[in-house]
């Protein structure tokens, strides 16, 4: 479990060192073996923090513990596997050996590091490029062994920063599979994105920043769940005007196949509709609006 | 068996993927050409004198590879940082339980590794000249040879140091203003000693202390007219250059934890 109580950062910037707070006062726990999405708009202080939860800097006040350990302590970074928003590692190295080199870095002796990599690499898919030097890969095949290079020593918790940045959908996709696959397997995923249905798709909990403060934090459903459902109906054979003393829109618009309109609850669809049906209308469609983090957040 | 795994291990892993990565870098056999294209030209050089064909091979050879290895102690080692916060490699490699002082140290190991491989190259061809027209192997002239590299790691040294807090431009610029200073330091510490005014001494000698004396890498005339080495000469230097480079690097450690990237 990762408790992060009152943390703060600044920095001191420009010709006279003005002090910029990039975090103020962030508390939350991340949850044992969940996977736990970190929101925040570019510039929020996303990757302060996960610089801070990482042990690369150490937070001005408040505290970062992994599991009773101090973040930044060298145990607990034996614990933490990390992968950096637009990975670039040494592109001189194959996959393979980048792997070797981070395995050391986290002190696995040469045979731990070797019986290590063939299962790492398959877990992530990358077996058939073990020693193709990383300037070949794409941008897929890269975040892959950012992944890869994350997990070589087996931490029980993975941080993920914008793991899907850059990617296409059918990347985007793979990538979300496989962080699925790495919390099958125990682990704690800390993955943080701008992108909003990315984290919806497979995180249980979120907390979202804003300008370096605490938005929100809870998990998913509680953001998700409510009352009532808004939904959209789209018709055709009726004008606007008729249509608007049909029922109680909050939206309406026209397009080339007829109008769509929204309904803010689920309650009255079943009346809407046959009062169009009674006006002659064509039902095109009918689609519930289901929630998001998005309507919660923004 | 805890400290190698967890210290000495990940030094040299560091230190192992820089000098792979310096290595491939093609500016490095540029200079590593000019300095063979330097030496090519002392030879010919030689050839117009009837005497002293050795010396004139050696004060050319000892040039090229002073001026091979300094450009790329100075060039190398004030990008190596800078180059590891832009493609934020640091930041990965910071995130295992390393220290930064541990990563410092291993990239600076990495680079003296490069000069050594550069100086080693040169150094060789150059004796194989010096030989080939006569002339003898002393301790003087493998001395002059070996300080070249010593030197070459104080400059980088340096060189990292000023990257670990400026821009890499203005490292260059005061490390090569260094390197000016450094070895014109000594005739200006000789008039102060010789000075009747016993204040001067006294004020100026430990100031001009304080900056970095080249003239302990540099056998000049020593090694042009094969003249024997002062008593303690080698290990005087050798300390001189790990006092200056040891903190350079300790504190380059420390600015490094301050810098946000």
């Amino acid at each position: 479990m990762l408790e992060i109580k009152n943390v703060t950062q600044s920095f001191r910037t420009g010709f006279w060192l003005k002090k910029t707070e990039i975090l103020k006062g962030i508390s939350f726990t991340v949850p044992s073996k969940s996977i736990f999405g970190f929101l925040g708009p570019n510039g929020a202080g996303k990757t302060t923090l996960i610089h801070l939860i990482t042990g690369i800097k150490v937070p001005a006040s408040g505290s970062i513990i992994l599991n009773g350990l101090n973040a930044s302590e060298k145990s607990a970074k034996r614990k933490i596997g990390y992968l950096p928003e637009r990975p670039y590692f040494y592109d001189h190295l194959t996959g393979q050996e980048l792997l070797r080199f981070f395995g050391r870095l986290t002190g696995m002796t040469i045979p731990e590091i070797d019986a290590r990599i063939p299962k790492v690499l398959e877990s992530v898919g990358m077996s058939h490029a073990r020693n193709l030097e990383l300037k070949k890969y794409s941008k897929g095949m890269l975040q892959r062994i950012g992944i890869a290079q994350a997990i070589i020593h087996d931490p029980e918790f993975l941080v993920l920063d914008e793991p899907m940045s850059g990617l296409d959908p059918v990347g985007r996709k793979e990538i979300r599979e496989l962080i699925l696959q790495l919390a099958r397997e125990g682990r704690t995923i800390f993955f943080s994105s701008h992108v909003i249905p990315d984290v919806e798709a497979i995180c249980d909990s979120v907390a979202m920043i804003r300008k370096g403060e605490l938005i929100g934090c809870g998990k998913i459903s509680q953001f998700l769940d409510r009352d009532t459902t808004p939904v959209e109906i789209a018709f055709s054979g009726v004008s606007l005007e008729s249509a608007k003393s049909v029922g109680d829109f909050t939206s309406m618009r026209e397009m080339s196949e007829g109008i769509r309109a929204t309904l803010a609850s689920d309650i009255g669809v079943e009346k809407t509709l046959s009062a169009l049906l009674d006006r002659k209308a064509k039902i095109l469609w009918v689609n519930p609006i289901r929630p998001s983090l998005e309507d919660a957040f923004l | 068996m805890k400290i190698f795994y967890h210290f000495i291990r990940p030094l040299l892993a560091i230190a192992k993927v820089t000098f792979q990565e310096i290595i491939l870098d093609k500016v490095l056999y540029n200079f590593l050409l000019f300095a063979f294209l330097l030496i090519g030209v002392s030879y010919l050089a030689s050839q117009l004198t009837f005497i002293g064909q050795e010396r004139v091979i050696l004060d050319f050879g000892i040039s090229a590879i002073n001026l091979s290895c300094g450009i790329i102690a100075v060039f190398t080692g004030a990008s190596m940082l800078a180059r590891e916060f832009d493609r934020r490699t640091i930041f990965v490699a910071l995130a295992r339980p390393i220290s930064r002082l541990q990563f410092i140290f291993g990239k600076f190991l990495g680079l003296t590794a490069v000069l050594f491989l550069n100086w080693l190259f040169l150094a060789v061809t150059e004796l194989v000249l010096f030989l080939s027209l006569g002339g003898q192997i002393n301790q003087t002239v493998i001395s002059a040879l070996f300080f070249l590299w010593v030197q070459s790691c104080f400059l980088a040294a340096f060189a990292v140091f000023f990257s670990s807090f400026t821009t890499t431009s203005i490292s260059i610029m005061v490390v090569i203003g260094i390197y000016l200073i450094g070895n014109n330091i000594e005739p200006l510490r000789q008039v102060l000693e010789k000075s009747k005014e016993g204040w001067v001494k006294t004020a100026f000698i430990p100031l001009v202390d304080l900056i970095p004396n080249l003239s302990h890498f540099n056998l000049g005339f020593t090694v042009t007219y094969g003249l024997d080495l002062g008593q303690g000469f080698f290990i005087k230097s050798l300390i001189y250059a790990l006092l200056w480079i040891t903190p350079l690097i300790y504190f380059t450690g420390r600015l490094l934890d301050r810098r946000e990237g």
